[in-house]
């Protein structure tokens, strides 16, 4: 745990000193420099993702009990992929949520933005965990069906289940994403806000991708032992996943 | 082993992470050997406080004028005594004397948290953390100015991260 502590403040440490760098850098940039410093609020944005995604949260717990939770990890190339594929995927949808609720929030409730913007992530919290809980029941139901129907389990991951887990884990706006839109809409920045919730969201899309791929890991050192108790390990993910929207609705 | 340990790392703290980043400045007011108040500053970080300075400065002077303070106190000040203010004490408190500024884009909260019992200076111990880790506190050893001995340390909580001051 001290361990896990000290990554911690590390983190907070260094997205403290990431965030102060990218707004200076943001108020800065004027038509004399804006190449350069673009690029560089882009880079550190990027950075800033990478980082600010290892921290709590992001749906890498989601992620990493799903593809731990999937049964026959055969081909290592195709199965990091999926795990990329996932996390990208997350990072599409987190960015495309923060830049709609950005920008709505911006131009119609101009005042009271901070106010709303806290309430309106409330709001998408409740709802994002009761799909959270869905997605553990969905887990849960699938490893009783294969079960029960004694079929050999589909070694492709499901496209429904995964959707449903990266519609999950993406749909509450990244509120660092928001708060670099927003700060650049308000420097009139308006292009570079974007590109940096994009660079931003790439740099998340690694990180959550990383946690997918440590499932799958964690699925491939265990194999031997969790060949036999598969249907197990799968209904105990199920049950994680519930538990961690019920934390999440009740938080 | 390792990487099951890691997986449930992970689902505990799958919730909290910052996105607003609070400088605090404590200064301890004493009477005698007793806690008279602490008196603290908050400095947020530039980003939060341009999409503050949006709805705190409504005539758009660029400063915080008395209806603005007093708008900012209700609305948003107050509001945050459901968090503690983001300060734990070893007994309950009031806060009081709040004022709002904007300095060099940032926004400068000051107020002064009242102690309800007396509290000896010597031991005196103060952490400052969000619970929900929404918010970072920092507290730098260089931002306790006064010569009152006293040690700053990390506060580590589950899934949040802060600071304490013990006063000697």
């Amino acid at each position: 745990m001290e361990y896990y502590d000290s990554i911690l403040k590390q983190l907070t440490a260094w997205q403290y000193h990431l965030n102060t760098f990218i707004s200076s850098h943001i108020r800065a940039i004027n038509d004399d420099s804006s190449i350069m410093m673009s690029a560089t609020v882009l880079g550190i944005a990027f950075l800033y993702g990478l980082i600010h995604a290892a921290g709590p949260g992001h749906g890498k717990a989601l992620v990493g009990l799903y593809f731990g939770g999937k049964e026959n990890h055969t081909d290592s190339k195709k199965d990091y992929f999926k795990a990329f594929e996932m996390g990208y995927l997350i990072a599409i949808i987190h960015t495309i949520s923060a830049l709609i609720t950005t920008f709505s929030l911006y131009w119609i409730i101009k005042t009271m933005f901070y106010r709303n913007f806290r309430n309106t992530y409330d709001s998408i919290v409740h709802i994002s965990s009761a799909v959270i809980i869905l997605v553990g029941i969905y887990i849960i139901y699938e490893a009783y069906k294969n079960k029960r129907d004694q079929e050999k389990v589909d070694n492709n991951i499901n496209s429904k289940s995964k959707y449903m887990v990266a519609l999950t884990a993406g749909v509450v706006p990244c509120p660092g994403v928001m708060t670099i839109t927003l700060f650049s809409i308000i420097q009139k920045k308006y292009i570079l806000g974007i590109l940096s919730a994009i660079a931003m969201s790439i740099g998340m899309g690694f990180t959550i991708s990383i946690a997918g791929i440590l499932g799958i890991l964690f699925h491939k050192k265990t194999s031997n032992f969790t060949k036999n108790i598969g249907y197990i390990l799968q209904m105990f993910s199920g049950v994680i996943i519930i538990a961690l929207g019920l934390f999440l609705f009740n938080h | 082993m390792k990487m099951l340990n890691l997986l449930i790392l992970l689902s505990t703290v799958l919730y909290a992470h910052p996105h607003t980043f609070i400088d605090v400045y404590p200064t301890l007011i004493k009477d005698k050997e007793y806690v008279k108040q602490l008196d603290v500053k908050w400095l947020m970080d530039e980003m939060t406080s341009s999409m503050l300075v949006m709805e705190f400065d409504q005539n758009g002077n660029g400063k915080i004028d008395k209806s603005e303070n007093d708008y900012i106190e209700k609305n948003y000040f107050l509001s945050l005594e459901d968090y503690g203010f983001y300060t734990d004490l070893p007994c309950r408190y009031k806060v009081s004397n709040f004022k709002a500024y904007i300095v060099k884009n940032r926004i400068e909260y000051d107020f002064s948290i009242i102690p309800f019992k007396k509290l000896k200076v010597k031991g005196f111990e103060v952490k400052f953390y969000d619970e929900d880790f929404f918010v970072a506190m920092q507290l730098k050893k260089e931002f306790v100015t006064q010569k009152i001995p006293h040690k700053v340390e990390d506060l580590d909580g589950d899934w949040y991260y802060g600071y304490k001051i013990t006063y000697k």
